[in-house]
C-alpha cells in the first residue's frame, strides 16, 4: 500500500515538516493514517475508538522527535502504539466492570450471518473491519486488521503482538480460511 | 458450495493485496479486504485540527530544545565576558578612587599625607593650648565624616557617581588620614616603655651636655608627644620618670612593682600590626582613650567623645600602636 497523500520518496519531508508543526504535513499524516487507526480501534472497541485514537495522535506528537525510519517504520510505530493505547483501555474497562453504551452504537455493528450482495455494496471501512472482528478470533482479527490496515509484514506484526512470525503466518492463514469461508464466493463490492 | 482450501500462499497474496483480483472462490473475501483498504471517508478525518495543535505543542520545546545546545556555550561566554569586565572596571574605579583619595599604599598613592608630618606640626607648638585647639579643628570634623562614612564627603563625585554604590574602603582610608593628625606617641605602659625610657634618659644626657644647643630644639625634644606621655605616667603613678622607667626591661615585658612580669598580649600587636588603615584609626582612638585613662590628654579626651564605644572597646589600647 502506498500513502495516498504524498509519495514515499517525500515521507522524509513529511515528517521532518510534522516534527516542526507544519500543518501540511500533519495533515498528510493524519488523512493517511487515521482511517486506518479508526478502523483498528473500532474493530476492537468501538466505543472508544474516538478517544483512543486522539491519544494515539498525542503519542505520535510527542515521540515524534525521537522517531528514526521510513514510512513502513512509522506506520508500524503508530499502529503498535494504537495497541498499546487499546491494551490500557481494556484494562482500566476491566477494573470499571461497566461501561455505558448508547444502544444506537450497535446499529454499525456488522452482522456476521449478513453477507449477501446488498449488505456488501455498502460496506465501509469501518463496517469491514467489524463484520472481520465478528466473524474471527480476537487474535485472528488483530493479525488480519494489523496486516491489511497497517500494511505491516509479518515481522512487524510478530513484533507488535510480541509472537513469533510463524505464529502470525499461521494465525492469519486461518484467519483467512475462516473469512473466505464465511462470506462466500463471487461477491463484487461496489464502493 | 465448496470453496476450494486456501494454500498459506494464497493467504498472503490476499492480505497483501497482490495478484488476488481473479480468485473468484474468495470474491466476498477479497471485498471485505478491499473496503478495509478504502480511502477515509469524512467521517473518518474528524480530530484533524486536534492533532495538529498536537503537533504543534509538541514542536515547540523541541525547537528550543533543538536551539539550547548552540545558545548555551554563547549565552555563558557572554556572561562571562560582562561579568569579567565589570569586575574589571569596578575593581580601576575603586583603585582610582582610593588612589584619589590617598587611601592606597606605596607605590599607588604617590602623595599620602603622612602623619609623623601633621605630628611635627602638632609638637611644634610650645602652647599647650594651641596644640588641642588644632586636634580639636581636627576632630570636630570626624563626627560628621566618620560615623556616617558617606562616601560623597571625601571621594571624587565623578568616581562616585561611576560606580553607582561606591565602596566604603576609601571612604575610611581617607578618614583614616584625617585622623592621623592627632599625634599619640607610643603606649608607656606597653612594650615601648623601656625604648621610651631610653630614649628620655639619651636625651636629658644630651641635654646636660649641650647646654649651648639651641633652645628651641631641646625644648621641642622635651615636648614631644612620646615623652609628655612618659613624663606624664610617671606622674600619674605619682614618680619621677626614672623611677617609673626603673622597673623598664627591654623585650616587650614590663616589671610590676610587686616583682612579677606582665607579659605583653602579642596577639593584639599582631593584630595591630595587620590592621589596616580603617583599623589605625580606632588604634587612634583607643591609644587617645589610653592617654586620657592615663590622666593626660583631657582635651584630647573631651574632643574623642565622639568615639565613646571604641573607648569602651579600648580594655587593652596598648597594642594599638600609632605608626
Amino acid at each position: 500500500m502506498s500513502p495516498a497523500q504524498f509519495e514515499p520518496s517525500q515521507f522524509g519531508a513529511v515528517i521532518a515538516g510534522a516534527r516542526d508543526g507544519d500543518a501540511r504535513a500533519v495533515k498528510a499524516l493524519f488523512r493517511e493514517l487515521q482511517p486506518r487507526l479508526l478502523r483498528f480501534l473500532s474493530a476492537q472497541d468501538s466505543t472508544a475508538a474516538d478517544d483512543l485514537a486522539a491519544d494515539v495522535w498525542v503519542a505520535v506528537a510527542a515521540g515524534i522527535g525521537r522517531f528514526d525510519g521510513e514510512w513502513p517504520e512509522f506506520r508500524a510505530w503508530v499502529f503498535a502504539i494504537a495497541r498499546n493505547r487499546l491494551a490500557d483501555h481494556r484494562r482500566t474497562a476491566v477494573r470499571r466492570r461497566t461501561d455505558v453504551v448508547d444502544v444506537s452504537t450497535f446499529d454499525d455493528v456488522a452482522n456476521g450471518d449478513q453477507t449477501d450482495n446488498e449488505a456488501l455494496e455498502k460496506i465501509s471501512g469501518l463496517r469491514a473491519a467489524a463484520l472481520i472482528t465478528s466473524m474471527l478470533t480476537v487474535e485472528q482479527s488483530e493479525v488480519l486488521l494489523l496486516r491489511v490496515l497497517g500494511d505491516l509484514d509479518v515481522d512487524q506484526v510478530a513484533s507488535i503482538v510480541r509472537r513469533s512470525p510463524n505464529w502470525v503466518r499461521v494465525t492469519q492463514h486461518r484467519a483467512v480460511k475462516t473469512l473466505a469461508k464465511r462470506l462466500g464466493p463471487k461477491i463484487v463490492v461496489m464502493h | 458450495m465448496t470453496i476450494p482450501p486456501l494454500s498459506p500462499e494464497e493467504a498472503e497474496r490476499l492480505i497483501s493485496a497482490i495478484g488476488a483480483e481473479h480468485t473468484e472462490h474468495v470474491a466476498g473475501l477479497n471485498a471485505v479486504l478491499a473496503a478495509l483498504r478504502s480511502p477515509g471517508d469524512g467521517s473518518e478525518l474528524g480530530g484533524a485540527e486536534a492533532a495538529l495543535s498536537a503537533f504543534t505543542t509538541a514542536a515547540a520545546p523541541s525547537i528550543v530544545r533543538a536551539s539550547s545546545p548552540l545558545t548555551r556555550p554563547s549565552i555563558h561566554k557572554l556572561l562571562t565576558a560582562r561579568t569579567l569586565a565589570t569586575i574589571g572596571v569596578l575593581t580601576l574605579v575603586s583603585a582610582g578612587a582610593a588612589a584619589a583619595a590617598g587611601g592606597l599604599p606605596m607605590p599607588f598613592a604617590p602623595s599620602r599625607p603622612s602623619a609623623s608630618a601633621t605630628t611635627e606640626v602638632i609638637e611644634s607648638t610650645d602652647d599647650e593650648t594651641e596644640a588641642t585647639e588644632v586636634t580639636e579643628t581636627t576632630v570636630t570634623e570626624l563626627p560628621t565624616t566618620a560615623p556616617t562614612q558617606e562616601p560623597t564627603t571625601s571621594v571624587e563625585p565623578s568616581s562616585t557617581q561611576d560606580v553607582g554604590a561606591a565602596p566604603a574602603e576609601p571612604v575610611i582610608a581617607d578618614v583614616s588620614v584625617t585622623e592621623s593628625t592627632e599625634g599619640i606617641g607610643p603606649d608607656v605602659n606597653g612594650p615601648a616603655k623601656f625604648g621610651l625610657c631610653t630614649a628620655f634618659a639619651a636625651q636629658s644626657k644630651h641635654d646636660a651636655n649641650d647646654t649651648a644647643d639651641d633652645d628651641a630644639t631641646a625644648a621641642a625634644s622635651d615636648d614631644a608627644v612620646p615623652f609628655q606621655s612618659l613624663s606624664d605616667a610617671a606622674a600619674a603613678a605619682g614618680q619621677t620618670v626614672e623611677e617609673f622607667c626603673a622597673d623598664a626591661v627591654p623585650g616587650g615585658s614590663v616589671q610590676t612593682p610587686d616583682g612579677s612580669k606582665h607579659s605583653d598580649d602579642s596577639e593584639g600587636s599582631d593584630d595591630s600590626d595587620k590592621s589596616t588603615s580603617a583599623g589605625d584609626d580606632h588604634g587612634d582612638s583607643d591609644a587617645s582613650d589610653s592617654a586620657s585613662e592615663a590622666g593626660h590628654g583631657g582635651d584630647r579626651e573631651k574632643s574623642n567623645h565622639g568615639h565613646t564605644d571604641a573607648s569602651e572597646k579600648a580594655a587593652h589600647p596598648a597594642s594599638q600602636r600609632h605608626s
